[in-house]
């Protein structure tokens, strides 16, 4: 029988709880996991396209940016008192602690980019709305299945107002980092 | 707030260094059904009314001969550990270890609010287990649904029993109980 998610309330984990969980060793780092709406969500294993979209975006802003902007791979953000994704790339405003004293939490984002070639359908759906909610400025998707990158901003409600699609040899930029400009071949590889 | 995507789940071992390291606090009314701690509804007066008659015809009818377990919890795998509202087992020494599935002569729910729960999740759970007669007192439409026969995660034989009818679980033909009595 298959059980139909709207039939019983599951127990929502919260951030406190989750890193509790971590702390008391219940959830270790064999556990691929991120916090997302309050489910413990598994993510879903890397492919090697997916992880050089990763490894490529990485090295561009970190030789573009030179540590005026923090680069984190796969580091959590904090959204709300329910969600920590952690999302492929997040550029992040500079903090002399390396944001040691607490997890970077939405304010502190420029820029949000998953990569997605199996997940796509979670990555438009239910963590661009977390997202969207949080007020992340800019969300990309780098949509390995059609050859594009969706590029998100203006946060309202649940998602975004403005949506670009970029093709290849298109270029883009963060709109928090107009001079950081970035061919969308060089992404997609 | 439940997403679809697979998700971590946990066993009973790690549900219980939860609630000793203070992580699930003691007030919170949850249980454990394959792998995910569900919340459960909170108890109206209907529901507790209910549940309370059904363990003193239970009691007046079979005295000590069986244990009552009363929103108490069973251990039915590593990863289920639920909490039925009436629990029927055989008699034991419970003060070391829950109740497992073969010592469960009945379980019982009773269903206000949580009717697909208890259709789903709870048979699935039950059925797992080998759990031989599950009963649901169904207030919203005044019957007691009988599962019986365990086969997979559901029940092959089912059977609803209106007021003015009378019901036995099969493994104690003794305990008669009368639909009318059940949901007053």
């Amino acid at each position: 029988m298959q059980l139909s998610e709207a039939q019983f309330e599951r127990y929502p984990i919260t951030t406190d709880i989750y890193h509790q969980m971590i702390k008391q060793g219940i959830l270790t780092s064999n556990d691929k996991i991120e916090l997302l709406e309050g489910d413990l969500i598994k993510m879903s294993a890397m492919g090697p396209r997916h992880l050089a979209s990763i490894n490529r975006l990485t090295e561009f802003f970190i030789l573009q940016l030179q540590g005026t902007v923090m680069v984190s791979t796969q580091g959590p953000v904090e959204l709300s008192q329910f969600s920590e994704p952690e999302p492929d790339v997040l550029l992040l405003k500079k903090r002399d602690d390396y944001y040691r004293s607490a997890i970077p939490k939405a304010e502190d984002a420029l820029l949000v980019i998953e990569v997605a070639d199996t997940t796509l359908s979670k990555d438009r759906g239910v963590k661009l709305s977390a997202y969207a909610r949080a007020k992340i400025v800019e969300f990309w998707i780098v949509n390995l299945q059609d050859d594009i990158i969706e590029v998100y901003t203006n946060p309202t409600g649940n998602s975004y107002q403005t949506v670009r699609i970029v093709h290849r040899h298109e270029t883009l930029a963060p709109v928090s980092l107009p001079a950081v400009i970035l061919e969308a071949d060089e992404i997609l590889g | 707030m439940a997403t679809p995507f697979p998700h971590r789940k946990f066993t009973v071992a790690e549900y219980y260094r939860m609630a000793e390291t203070g992580i699930l606090l003691p007030g919170e009314r949850l249980e454990l059904i394959e792998g995910e701690i569900i919340s459960m509804a909170p108890i109206g007066p209907r529901h507790a009314m209910c549940v309370d008659r059904i363990d003193e015809l239970i009691r007046e009818q079979l005295g000590r001969t069986v244990h009552v377990r009363v929103q108490n919890p069973i251990r039915l795998s590593n990863n289920t550990e639920p909490e039925p509202d009436i629990t029927l087992a055989k008699r034991a020494d419970y003060s070391t270890r829950h109740p497992v599935g073969e010592d469960v002569l009945l379980a019982l729910e009773v269903a206000d609010t949580t009717l697909e729960k208890d259709r789903t999740l709870k048979q699935k759970a039950y059925a797992n287990a080998q759990i031989p007669e599950f009963w649901i007192v169904n207030l919203s439409e005044d019957v007691v649904e009988v599962y019986r026969n365990p086969v997979g995660d559901t029940y092959q034989d089912v059977r609803i029993v209106s007021r003015e009818e009378t019901l036995s679980p099969q493994l104690l033909p003794n305990l008669i109980l009368s639909v009318d009595e059940i949901i007053g």
